[in-house]
């Protein structure tokens, strides 16, 4: 059970969030933290997996199906759930190890960190594209759908 | 007198924009929604280009052109307004109201209320306490960085009203949440983790949302959004980096290695 605890951290660290960030409604606090906890769970639920890349890229769609899902239900941008959500998969721990190797002149884990750093966000930005992707596509087919009806 | 009623709902179409992407919308969301707005007026021949620092929408009616841009200097994100403002679009496309009432509900959405000051200093503590624990911090890193998450604000929210750039923010709120665990560290603290706590409150910090944002418009299409985002997420980078390795260097260069 222990070992899901960082799950509870980050739904209170993405709570902090929904502050900085100025959400005011309560069910939508609760729904982004909600998307941030279950992106985190789903990267500890791959822990089996060898590469870092693959986990963050499957914990991102997980958290970008659900932000398009949750801003269907609730009518509201699908931002605020994904801006909420993404943060406990943002890899600022590789940032800062990478920034320490630079200054103890250590380059070779300088540059480790710096690809790993680089290929988890662009694993996590790949993640929300695709899921955008698909979403806008199947949304502009809909509304294309609808006008051609009222045209015709 | 037909002309007026263009002008009104051009001003009115860009001040939604201008709040859209101070507010922290997405560019291409800003575009597709004033694009919608226009054509539910009934301006079908119109053309909106935006980019993160400004915005021109032109419209071709009867006889003539209308043309109008605004400039924004400063964005930041705020999830409430942004839904507001999402909602207000949504019925403007349905409704289609008057200009008046419109333009009436836009400025009560302005003009709301953001959290009170105290409330958005532990906001910004909670978020790096818990990222503390999230990251393998205890109790006692968690507390300190609670402190730290605090000076954040402080430096943020003081110096974004002195008009400081985005860069020199960064290196300040970085480097002195830095030097509270390093000089604790150096007044014989050596219990407390030190990477801990400062990965903790350096979320508050880093560009994830940013880079993320980047990604998306390169994917989508729009590489002048993506350029001049990636600029910045990589000042943003980099002014983290000045700021860390300030403490760390000075304290190396006064007081040796810890």
């Amino acid at each position: 059970m222990e070992q899901y605890l960082p799950c509870l951290y980050a739904f209170l660290a993405c709570a902090g969030f929904s502050i900085v960030f100025e959400i005011k409604k309560p069910v939508l606090i609760l729904l982004s933290c909600v998307t941030g906890a279950v992106g985190w769970l789903v990267y500890l639920l791959f822990g089996n997996m060898e590469s870092e890349v693959v986990r963050y890229f499957l914990a991102t769609i997980v958290v970008a199906l659900l932000s398009e899902v949750f801003a269907r239900i609730m009518k509201a941008p699908a931002t605020i759930f994904l801006i909420i959500g993404i943060v406990p998969l943002v890899p600022g721990g590789g940032l800062y190890y990478a920034m320490d190797a630079l200054i103890n002149a250590d380059y070779v884990s300088f540059g480790q960190k710096g690809i790993e750093t680089a290929a988890c966000a662009g694993a996590i930005a790949a993640g929300v594209s695709v899921v955008t992707s698909i979403v806008r596509m199947v949304a502009s087919r809909r509304t294309d759908k609808i006008k051609t009806e009222h045209d015709g | 007198m037909h002309s007026k009623k263009v002008e009104q709902c051009l001003n009115f179409c860009c001040e939604v924009s201008r709040q859209l992407i101070r507010n922290g919308a997405e560019i291409y969301r800003v575009e597709e929604s004033a694009n919608r707005m226009l054509a539910a007026y009934g301006y079908k021949e119109a053309e909106v280009f935006a980019v993160p620092s400004c915005v021109i929408m032109s419209i071709h009616y009867g006889e003539r052109n209308y043309t109008k841009s605004v400039r924004i200097k400063s964005a930041t994100n705020n999830l409430d307004k942004l839904d507001r403002l999402n909602a207000l679009c949504r019925d403007v496309c349905r409704e289609t109201p008057e200009i008046d009432v419109a333009l009436s509900e836009l400025k009560a959405i302005v003009g709301r209320p953001v959290y009170p000051v105290w409330l958005s200093y532990f906001g910004y503590g909670c978020v790096a306490a818990f990222f503390t624990l999230f990251w393998g911090g205890n109790a006692l890193d968690a507390a300190i960085a609670f402190f730290c998450g605090m000076i954040v604000k402080a430096v943020v929210g003081h110096m974004v009203r002195l008009n400081a750039n985005v860069f020199f923010v960064n290196v300040c709120a970085s480097m002195l949440l830095v030097m509270v665990p390093v000089v604790l560290t150096y007044m014989g603290c050596t219990m407390i983790h030190t990477d801990q706590i400062i990965i903790g409150s350096i979320m508050l910090l880093v560009p994830g949302i940013a880079i993320t944002n980047v990604m998306r418009d390169v994917i989508i299409g729009d590489f002048v959004t993506a350029l001049s985002k990636l600029a910045e997420v990589l000042i943003v980078a980099l002014a983290i980096a000045v700021g860390i390795a300030i403490p760390f260097g000075l304290a190396r260069a006064l007081l040796g290695g810890i």
